[in-house]
């Protein structure tokens, strides 16, 4: 949560319309709080106005968030708005998730259970806190990350889900498990590292995935090969 | 469905796993509509007696003290309480939200409140929202002048490097145009310029 002030707003309520008067810098709420009763004091409330003091707050997940990492992006340095959740879900709850996500793909391996992160901040943030998937584009872009076809793909590429072309999910690919059935002809099947919701991290089928997390799948890497 | 029942299913661990995997508040309230408690719950808010009940209800489980090292397990369920409140007495999410963003170990209601504040639903039906503050006792006993929250993004941390918020001084009274640094801060100018602007002068103490 970003930084939390009280702040006086002068209320009219034929219009219910609000103005805030701050304009002031406090060193507190309490500061605040103090100046808005003198003012009240000074300047009483006419007959349209009533006071009513608000909880203002101002760029969560932002830069100026105490909660918030200080992230960037590598290249250009763009700030990626974050939240690290404070406390874990009650292990009845994870519990509970667990058997949810053995319903959505049976072959699923859980890995971790915790909802301290989720798929964005276990990629992209070393698993110390939860990004929105909205900063997923921005950060393969600033990243140097190359969209690449699906032969290429090798483990610790990236995978993306989107659902109507809006990024939803990301995780790591795992592993590429030889499943040739064919002497002639090879094929992988392709298992992925991903946090599902912030309720637990699954090694799991590349297609297995709950369905809300779309089934365009791409791939990613930002492999840097010397030639 | 009752809507005892259809309570009674969101406070479960298996409705807060099944919603547990979204990612993102978006895709929480498209889990949310697919569930059908959740749409016997938004049925059955139409009617303002139910909406109140839950409403203290979903008081009572914000103070609720379990294991306080652990997220408040009611977490979904309150968030999802916001939203179907949303859709169906804005005032009473309004209430609910305001309360939310001050309690501690909530993760998505936290998410809802804010977003439900952000989005300025609190703000369009406040002379409602504090009638009803006043009408409903157990809101009486708390100080019902500090019940309503405004949530303003602010990513390039400006509006706090400045020192400011919304400078009252900013707004023209000749033709009602405002000066702002975001557009969340533009559209909350908008609506103030509709009021009597109190020109300010805050005294030192």
């Amino acid at each position: 949560m970003g930084l939390e002030v009280v702040v006086g707003l002068p209320y009219n309520p034929s219009a219910a319309s609000l103005v805030a008067f701050s304009g002031h810098k406090f060193a507190s709420p309490e500061c605040f709080v103090a100046h808005f009763d003198a003012y009240i004091r000074r300047f009483p409330p006419r007959s349209a106005f009533r006071y009513k003091r608000m909880s203002l707050i101002i760029g969560r997940g932002g830069e100026t968030d105490p909660a918030a990492l200080r992230l960037f992006t590598t290249a250009n340095r763009r700030y990626i708005e974050n939240e690290r959740p404070e406390e874990e879900r009650p292990i009845e709850a994870l519990k509970a998730a667990f058997q949810h996500a053995r319903s959505v793909s049976p072959t699923a391996k859980c890995r971790s259970l915790t909802s301290m992160y989720n798929c964005v901040g276990m990629v992209f943030a070393s698993r110390r806190t939860a990004v929105d998937c909205k900063y997923l584009d921005l950060i393969l872009r600033d990243d140097g990350y190359s969209p690449i076809p699906r032969e290429r793909i090798i483990e610790g590429d990236i995978v993306v889900y989107r659902r109507n072309a809006i990024a939803q999910h990301v995780g790591i690919i795992y592993e590429l498990r030889d499943v040739s059935l064919e002497q002639n002809r090879t094929r992988f099947q392709t298992w992925v590292l991903s946090q599902w919701g912030e309720d637990g991290e699954y090694l799991h089928e590349l297609e297995k995935v709950p369905p809300i997390y779309g089934s365009e799948i791409e791939f990613w890497s930002e492999r840097r090969v010397p030639a | 469905m009752s809507l005892s029942t259809a309570v009674h299913e969101i406070e479960s661990h298996g409705f807060a796993a099944r919603l547990g995997i979204a990612n993102n508040v978006d895709m929480l309230r498209i889990l949310a509509a697919q569930e059908p408690c959740v749409r016997e719950l938004v049925s059955s808010l139409q009617n303002a007696g139910d909406a109140s009940r839950l409403l203290s209800h979903a008081s009572s489980l914000i103070r609720e003290q379990d294991d306080v090292r652990y997220r408040n397990p009611r977490d979904t369920a309150i968030a999802i309480y916001i939203w179907a409140l949303g859709q169906t007495q804005p005032a009473f999410a309004a209430l609910l939200a305001a309360e939310v963003i001050r309690a501690p170990r909530l993760w998505w209601a936290r998410k809802l409140a804010l977003t439900l504040l952000a989005n300025g639903a609190i703000s369009h039906d406040i002379e409602t929202v504090t009638e009803r503050v006043l009408l409903k006792g157990e809101w009486q006993n708390e100080s019902s002048t500090e019940k309503e929250s405004l949530v303003i993004s602010d990513p390039d941390g400006n509006l706090i490097r400045e020192g400011r918020v919304l400078n009252v001084n900013s707004v023209d009274r000749k033709n009602d145009t405002v000066e702002s640094t975001t557009a969340e801060v533009s559209s909350v100018t908008n609506r103030a310029s509709q009021a009597e602007v109190v020109q300010t002068e805050l005294v030192e103490i």
